[in-house]
């Protein structure tokens, strides 16, 4: 356990904005919305903990062998076939939502079932690789992304296009509400990264900094906000929610007037 | 059990085979193959002192080596490599009058800097050895003698520094090199492909490097360094992605220059994987990714080309493979012709007659040239291979593919192993070539 824990929190954060996850907050924008995201950055940090500490304790072994080696049969093989399910569903709500995005906004021509078994191979390809080489890649993939996406949250929040005062209004008008499950659920998804590490805990390399923990929070709630009121700021309350994929049309949106590549959805979307 | 002179008349009666008997108290006799001996040295230290030496045995004794000798191939195979059979009565004494070919350092021609050292290794292992244990005096050092090839029977020396070098990387080096089951054992290259555990390997996972100053740098670094008789390439491993990308003027140049230069490198790898596909996938697939000025003056430079984007560049690619390939393959005083006709008739006329855009020709020249900057040699012609494959997705799939294959190829990468180091894997923190310290220098691109 170490710091490539922190990358598969970090990437389930990148990704959220392309599945349903803001079209589901901003669906919900009046029920309570701001106290759901604090809600739910506390829930998952203290999940995350939780997880992370009782991993640690089962050094160099991933859940399957924990349970194994703890549980009688009877009880670990549904266990293991339901998380396994999960799992699966979860990687195909991700993949389809993509393949879905790169027909609608990259390739029109293509079928997106095309799209998808290309996605599909090659995600398998290098998911059938060992589990170290999995987590370099994912560093790589973390390293050079993060600037691309400082760029574009630097781009969104420092264009004259975005509206602070719908921002506010947003927050402000439903603050007090008491927030119900679907904001809940679908905020606690940008913290999922860690289960990964009932994977990735075989390979434990270098030591575990818990203090960077502290940071896990910090960053999901930034990220949170980020996912749930710049398409606000940009759309407008009304405006945000009639969009398919809120944030996509929210890159759209941005410009770099300067810079090579002129539209940044295909930054964002390409990553 | 039968003496030497029994063994010696098992060995074949050829004219490079020497028998001398020598009439001097004591019966000496000298076997030896001509052509693998110094004929001067025998005659100045063998011959002229044991006829006039008062006591013939006792010279012959205190300038051999004594050993006994069990069978005629073992004979054989001492003699092969020089040594001279001096037999005393019924002992046997080796005494290696091989000759030295070659033992001149070269001109640094293929990894050059500018102002680092400009000598290379020279081709006899031997006096190798002598020049990096010059240059890299520590206790440490160890140096093992190994044999390759059934027929060759090519001497090598492994080099490294017991107090650096990881243990399981030797045995792992060893056990491999007993493993191999060539007859003819020729390069380091060739070395490098018998030892690879992938039957078909693409990137490289050993460095091949006839620098001095490299290989005593990789000592220090706690890695092993191969030398094989007959080639100024020195084999160096386990090497890493990053090995491959650093020069030895990183060592040599300010901090600040050296980190631009490998940023520079690193651009120019990207450029060199990934330009073809990106324009073919801007031509035929996204062509708003770029401004609307850019979309039409490259759609105007191809105005007056009939066909495909791919065609196009499989067109113009080929035509640079083809004559970087030619002008290694030419003698040297040919290979300005090659490119005279290469880079000027064929990209001027090219663009005019309609067959290529301009555009294409500036993407392939970028391309090329950026192929170029990599530093070592081996990496960069996998470079080379890998655009294809690249290409091939892109212009079947736009961007898209083009970013899917590059997530491909940075997954095969980080999938190969060196000796059990991960090839490619961000923040290393083994101390590199580039920087003395320790680094993290991130990969290629996403």
């Amino acid at each position: 356990m170490n710091r490539y824990f922190y990358y598969s929190i970090l990437m389930c954060m990148m990704i959220n904005t392309i599945i349903f996850v803001p079209h589901i907050l901003l669906n919900n924008q009046r029920n309570g919305l701001v106290p759901g995201l604090l809600l739910s950055t506390a829930v998952s940090t203290g999940f995350t903990v939780l997880f992370a500490n009782a991993m640690r304790t089962f050094e160099n072994q991933s859940l399957s062998d924990i349970l194994k080696a703890r549980l009688p049969r009877w009880i670990s093989a549904p266990l293991l076939i339901y998380l396994g399910y999960s799992w699966f569903i979860a990687g195909g709500i991700v993949l389809i939502s993509f393949s879905n995005l790169m027909k609608r906004y990259i390739l029109p021509d293509m079928p997106v079932q095309t799209i998808a078994f290309v996605m599909v191979a090659a995600a398998g390809w290098c998911a059938s690789q060992k589990t170290r080489t999995v987590l370099y890649l994912l560093e790589i993939v973390i390293v050079t992304n993060i600037p691309f996406i400082l760029l574009i949250l630097y781009k969104s929040i420092g264009t004259p296009f975005m509206n602070w005062y719908a921002v506010w209004d947003a927050v402000s008008d439903y603050l007090w509400r008491w927030p119900n499950m679907e904001v809940v659920s679908a905020a606690t998804y940008l913290f999922t990264g860690y289960i990964n590490l009932a994977i990735f805990n075989k390979e434990s390399e270098g030591t575990f900094r818990p203090r960077l923990l502290g940071l896990v929070p910090v960053i999901g709630l930034l990220t949170l906000m980020t996912t749930a009121l710049i398409p606000i700021g940009f759309h407008g309350e009304h405006g945000a929610i009639r969009y398919v994929n809120a944030w996509v049309s929210t890159a759209d949106s941005i410009r770099i007037e300067f810079g090579v590549v002129e539209r940044v959805i295909y930054v964002f979307l390409l990553l | 059990m039968g003496t030497v002179h029994d063994y010696a008349a098992l060995l074949p009666a050829t004219e490079e085979f020497v028998r001398r008997r020598m009439d001097v108290p004591g019966n000496i006799s000298l076997y030896y193959f001509q052509p693998v001996c110094d004929a001067d040295k025998i005659e100045r230290l063998l011959i002229y002192p044991i006829a006039t030496a008062p006591e013939p045995a006792s010279y012959v004794e205190s300038i051999c080596r004594r050993r006994e000798l069990g069978s005629s191939e073992e004979l054989y195979g001492e003699l092969i490599r020089g040594n001279v059979l001096v037999a005393l009565e019924a002992e046997s004494y080796l005494f290696d009058a091989s000759k030295t070919w070659n033992d001149k350092p070269g001109e640094a021609n293929i990894e050059t800097t500018v102002q680092g050292p400009q000598s290379t290794l020279s081709e006899n292992a031997a006096a190798n050895a002598g020049i990096i244990r010059h240059r890299y005096p520590a206790p440490g050092f160890r140096m093992e003698s190994l044999q390759l090839g059934a027929v060759t029977r090519t001497p090598a020396l492994l080099l490294y520094d017991a107090d650096k070098a990881d243990p399981a990387v030797l045995a792992d080096v060893k056990s491999r090199i007993a493993r191999v089951e060539a007859d003819v054992v020729q390069s380091t290259g060739q070395l490098e492909k018998l030892i690879n555990k992938q039957k078909r390997s693409l990137f490289p996972t050993m460095i091949l490097t006839d620098r001095p100053d490299r290989i005593v740098l990789n000592l220090a670094q706690g890695k092993a360094i191969l030398l094989m008789e007959g080639t100024p390439f020195s084999l160096v491993f386990p090497a890493v992605f990053y090995d491959f990308m650093s020069a030895m003027d990183d060592l040599y140049l300010p901090h600040w220059v050296t980190r631009m230069l490998v940023f520079f490198r690193y651009i120019a790898l990207f450029i060199a994987i990934t330009f073809p596909a990106i324009y073919v996938s801007v031509i035929s697939f996204n062509p708003e990714l770029f401004r609307v000025q850019m979309t039409l003056s490259l759609a105007g430079s191809r105005a007056n080309v009939p066909y495909q984007s791919y065609v196009e560049v499989l067109f113009m690619l080929f035509m640079a493979e083809a004559m970087t390939e030619a002008s290694i393959r030419l003698p040297r005083f040919m290979g300005s012709t090659a490119t005279t006709v290469g880079g000027l008739i064929l990209g001027q006329a090219a663009q005019q007659a309609g067959l290529v855009s301009s555009a294409m020709i500036i993407t392939t020249s970028a391309v090329i040239i950026s192929s170029f900057v990599i530093p070592i040699n081996t990496m960069s012609f996998a470079i080379r291979a890998v655009r294809y494959p690249l290409l091939l997705i892109s212009s079947m799939l736009g961007l898209f593919g083009a970013v899917v294959g590059l997530f491909c190829i940075v997954c095969y990468l980080a999938s190969l192993r060196s000796f059990g180091y991960p090839y490619l894997k961000g923040f290393v923190g083994e101390p590199s070539v580039s920087f003395g310290r320790r680094k993290g220098q991130r990969g290629t691109s996403n």
